[in-house]
């Protein structure tokens, strides 16, 4: 760290030059007087070199969700037990966290050897970034040094919202889970009535049916099986740090989204995988466990990129899009390729459902044009709507104040014993 | 507008002092110069402006360049400058652990040092004056001089750099 004259030091030698000029120039020796303060106490302060001045920055965490506190701890310590008249030391956080502490974001250490600060940060909003910049300054006598520097990069993951997993694909897969399947197995939920075979358990015997038809007959349980999902982002568009407002804001609903229904069915024992529609193709194929959510949250940090990469999901292997996957797309609707991407993969015969994260419209202008082109798309975004659910896509639009899981809450069917009750006659 | 800390109002309130103090003895047209040094005294207080000291003390020392001041005068204004300097300089925020009152003392060895150079000078001026143009040519020298070596590693700190950070 560099020693230079301190600003007090600068300032008290500019006013004496400024009055001893004034003196000279105008004749009048007593502006002297003006200086003398100042040229006094400029030479008593110590102009000797400090030693080095040690600076360590440690943050309590690399990693923590959106909304969580996170402490910072700056330490200046100035070596062979030297003591310096101020250490100063600044926090800046960046637009992404605030401060939440009571700590003020400058304090000031007076005669001291060692400074130590603690401030808390929040992070309000999801990413891969550094959550601010701390300044270290310090002043012996007449010299001062100072330093900035950022913080390390932080991941901040997006909250997921809690929802339930209620949306299950048609075909489940053949690992044990919590979905009722439309197989007979070994599940808790009623899937129907067959008379008494050899082997079946007495628990099972339902005594009601077996003494009105007079012989014996046991419940059946449809199988409680996994299911396999894949989470899909549309990032297509500028959704880096030059992006417009409502590209972000779609960026972030998407990623909340993701978040949400990925944590949902990993707390179930189900599979999820991500894909992310933007340029470069990238992918994460399905996988269980609560590795599995970091992971998916990595990746979604690296969700803002920008390109003009048209991707090819035939692309996408085999294991990160296995048949039969239900596939959720948060997409705005707005590029082109986001559409086509869609409508490949539906031809290809995966269950999907798209959910609508635009939630905002051109400005109305005030002339007719402005109307007629604000009318016009409307009638696009009806057009691009209508062509998917042609094709079987269910669009869901994600309002203003609406949770996920009302969202989806249309597209919820009774699980299959209940609905083959519903469907009966009895 | 934020305060830059305890000390930004103690500040303001110097400054403010220091450009009204010589208003008294000054012609008409240095009320603009004192305004304008009051804005600049505002700004370094509450918006935290840097150059706003330096710019509000060469306003005061334009007035009291061309007021008639006598010495006792200079002299109070000398050290108002002086009080402004310090207290513009105060950090922004003490820690919690510091006495609110820790930093005010460390400034009355520097107040005591700029009373007995005024005293100095005063009892100079006092003496019998020589006018000559090589004394004046000698004094700026001497207070050109004096500038450069208050402030000597200015050049050579901004070339080295033993950066320490862990």
């Amino acid at each position: 760290m560099s020693w230079y004259p301190s600003a007090r030091a600068r300032s008290l030698a500019t006013a004496a030059l400024l009055a001893l000029v004034a003196a000279v120039l105008t004749g009048h020796a007593a502006l002297v007087l003006l200086a003398a303060p100042a040229l006094g106490a400029l030479a008593l302060m110590p102009r000797r070199r400090p030693p080095e001045l040690g600076i360590d920055v440690a943050l309590s965490s690399s990693r923590c969700f959106e909304g969580e506190d996170l402490t910072v701890t700056v330490t200046a310590a100035v070596g062979a037990a030297r003591q310096l008249d101020e250490v100063i030391l600044e926090l800046q956080p960046a637009p992404q966290a605030v401060l939440a502490g009571a700590s003020p974001p400058a304090q000031a250490f007076l005669r001291t050897g060692r400074a130590t600060a603690r401030w808390v940060i929040r992070c309000d909003r999801w990413g891969r970034y550094s959550p601010g910049t701390v300044r270290v300054t310090a002043r012996a006598g007449a010299l001062q040094a100072s330093r900035q520097d950022g913080l390390d990069p932080l991941e901040v993951f997006p909250r997921p919202a809690r929802m339930r997993p209620r949306l299950v694909p048609a075909e489940l897969l053949r690992r044990i889970g919590e979905h009722t399947g439309r197989a007979l197995g070994g599940g808790v939920e009623f899937a129907g009535i067959r008379p008494y075979l050899p082997g079946d358990q007495l628990r099972d015997v339902n005594r009601a049916v077996s003494i009105r038809r007079g012989q014996l007959h046991v419940n059946q349980r449809a199988a409680a099986r996994a299911a396999d999902l894949v989470v899909m982002i549309d990032a297509f568009g500028p959704v880096d740090d030059r992006a417009d407002p409502v590209t972000q804001r779609t960026l972030d609903l998407a990623v909340h989204g993701a978040a949400a229904l990925v944590t949902a069915y990993l707390r179930v024992s189900d599979r999820a995988g991500l894909v992310i529609l933007g340029g470069q193709l990238r992918w994460l194929g399905p996988a269980a466990g609560d590795r599995q959510f970091y992971r998916v949250a990595e990746m979604m940090l690296a969700a803002r990129y920008d390109s003009f990469v048209t991707p090819d999901v035939g692309r996408i292997p085999r294991t990160a899009l296995p048949p039969g996957t239900l596939v959720v797309v948060f997409s705005p609707l707005l590029d082109p390729r986001g559409f086509g991407a869609i409508a490949d993969l539906r031809q290809r015969g995966f269950p999907l459902i798209v959910v609508d994260t635009l939630r905002d419209e051109p400005p109305p202008g005030t002339g007719a044009d402005a109307r007629l082109a604000l009318r016009l798309w409307r009638l696009d975004r009806t057009a691009t709507r209508t062509a998917l659910r042609t094709l079987g896509v269910p669009v869901l639009p994600w309002s203003e104040g609406t949770e996920l899981d009302s969202v989806l809450a249309p597209l919820r069917q009774p699980p299959p014993g209940l609905r083959r009750l519903a469907g009966s006659k009895l | 507008m934020s305060p830059r800390g305890p000390y930004a109002y103690l500040g303001a309130a110097l400054g403010l002092a220091t450009v009204a103090w010589p208003l008294a003895w000054a012609p008409g047209w240095a009320y603009a110069v004192a305004s304008a040094g009051a804005i600049a005294v505002l700004a370094a207080a509450f918006a935290r402006w840097p150059p706003g000291p330096v710019l509000a003390v060469a306003a005061a020392i334009l007035t009291c360049a061309f007021s008639r001041a006598g010495t006792l005068v200079l002299a109070a204004e000398g050290l108002l400058i002086l009080c402004y300097l310090l207290a513009a300089s105060a950090p922004a925020g003490l820690s919690p652990r510091a006495r609110p009152g820790s930093w005010l003392r460390q400034q009355v060895l520097g107040a005591v040092a700029g009373l007995i150079a005024s005293g100095a000078v005063l009892a100079a001026l006092a003496l019998h004056q020589v006018s000559s143009a090589w004394l004046t040519a000698a004094g700026l020298a001497a207070a050109a001089g004096a500038y450069l070596i208050a402030l000597p590693l200015w050049r050579a700190s901004r070339r080295d750099s033993d950066v320490d950070v862990q």
